[in-house]
């Protein structure tokens, strides 16, 4: 398993630093949805099929679709020379923006390696959830998944705080969504499509 | 028919039998800018979408009302309903899609969306809770919660059918206007 998990990384690592790197702007883009896919893939391996379903649907489809949208939209064109090998298929890389990136990614990369374990009962997010549970059996997985079920009468605990005890922030989402459809039509100008 | 002997007169013009990668994607370019998806000219695509379409609807319903029992839930059920119709879209290209597609169908996808939300949040209320308060109503918290769900359902996948068929057809048109 552990072996799957690394080619996975491996796997999302090269098709991101492709995309950052590649001349080929179609095939950046189409890179870009297998990094979608791998990422989709991790989460399952991290037992989070929710939002899995949400990467492939979205990562991977709908945003490639977009991106191949906007660049025949504006016409962008593949500027990789043949003649170059893999060096022209690539851009050079940009010391500045890798300083940048290094700098931000440093302090990320220290903040997830000092995050607590998967499950870890001392967790925040677990412990501060623990209060409102009264059956006092302490599952490392907070109130939420151990009570969903009995309180609402379905197992998934994901659509449970989605809907029932956060309704109004998916409400808000909504809206969010909504408002994003809606300027695409202010920016088109094109208020008789809708 | 006409279009394939269009396609053919391009190449003549070019003096080659292949085009290089180059030509066919400025070929494609205009093709999708015309409203004509480069693919379109393909049966294969063309089959495969009209095929599957109807399964992967089916899916986004199934994923939608089984998301409370199942791993799944109305975004999820909602994005896979709308990628059916830019499944259409790709494989017929956008703007014939975007004519087939009727304006008051997608409106009536937001409006479901909104009048069941609004009035499940609303119908809290009524029923002597508090906002979106779903113990209250006299059908169990699993039937209200799939109920809220078609909303949701259905506000996503008109956001995403009409992110996607008002962007790559609604540019052309508006040059058109």
């Amino acid at each position: 398993m552990i072996w799957l998990e690394l080619a996975l990384v491996v796997f999302v690592l090269a098709s991101a630093i492709f995309v950052a790197l590649s001349r080929d702007i179609v095939g950046a883009i189409v890179t870009f949805a297998a990094f979608g896919l791998g990422v989709s893939v991790i989460w399952i391996l991290l037992a989070a099929p929710d939002v899995a379903l949400v990467e492939a649907a979205v990562g991977a489809g709908v945003i490639t679709v977009l991106l191949l949208i906007t660049v025949v939209k504006t016409s962008g064109r593949s500027t990789s020379d043949d003649s170059g090998g893999l060096t022209g298929k690539l851009h050079p890389l940009n010391v500045p923006a890798l300083f940048i990136l290094g700098t931000l990614a440093v302090p990320l990369g220290y903040v997830i390696l000092s995050m607590p374990e998967i499950g870890d009962p001392a967790a925040a997010a677990v412990s501060e959830t623990y209060p409102f549970s009264d059956t006092g059996d302490r599952t490392p997985y907070g109130f939420y998944v151990q009570e969903t079920l009995e309180d609402t009468g379905f197992p998934n605990a994901v659509v449970s705080v989605l809907v029932v005890y956060r309704g109004l922030d998916t409400l808000g989402e909504l809206i969010v969504a909504f408002s994003a459809a809606v300027s695409v039509l202010v920016v088109l100008k094109r208020g008789d499509l809708l | 028919m006409s279009r394939d002997t269009d396609t053919d007169d391009r190449r003549g013009e070019n003096g080659t039998d292949t085009p290089t990668p180059e030509e066919k994607f400025d070929a494609a370019t205009t093709e999708i800018a015309r409203g004509e998806s480069a693919v379109s000219q393909s049966p294969v695509i063309k089959t495969a979408s009209r095929t599957v379409t109807p399964f992967v609807v089916a899916f986004g319903v199934y994923v939608t009302l089984f998301g409370t029992s199942l791993p799944g839930g109305a975004f999820q059920g909602g994005i896979i309903m709308g990628s059916a119709v830019v499944l259409i879209g790709l494989a017929f290209g956008f703007e014939p899609t975007q004519e087939w597609l009727d304006a008051r169908a997608l409106g009536g996808l937001f409006l479901v969306g909104a009048a069941l939300f609004g009035g499940v949040a609303i119908g809290g209320v009524v029923y002597g809770g508090a906002l979106l308060e779903l113990y209250v109503f006299p059908l169990s918290v699993e039937n209200m919660v799939k109920l809220v769900e078609v909303a949701i359902a259905a506000l996503v996948a008109g956001v995403v059918i009409g992110l996607v068929i008002w962007l790559a057809a609604g540019v052309s048109g508006g040059k058109k206007a």
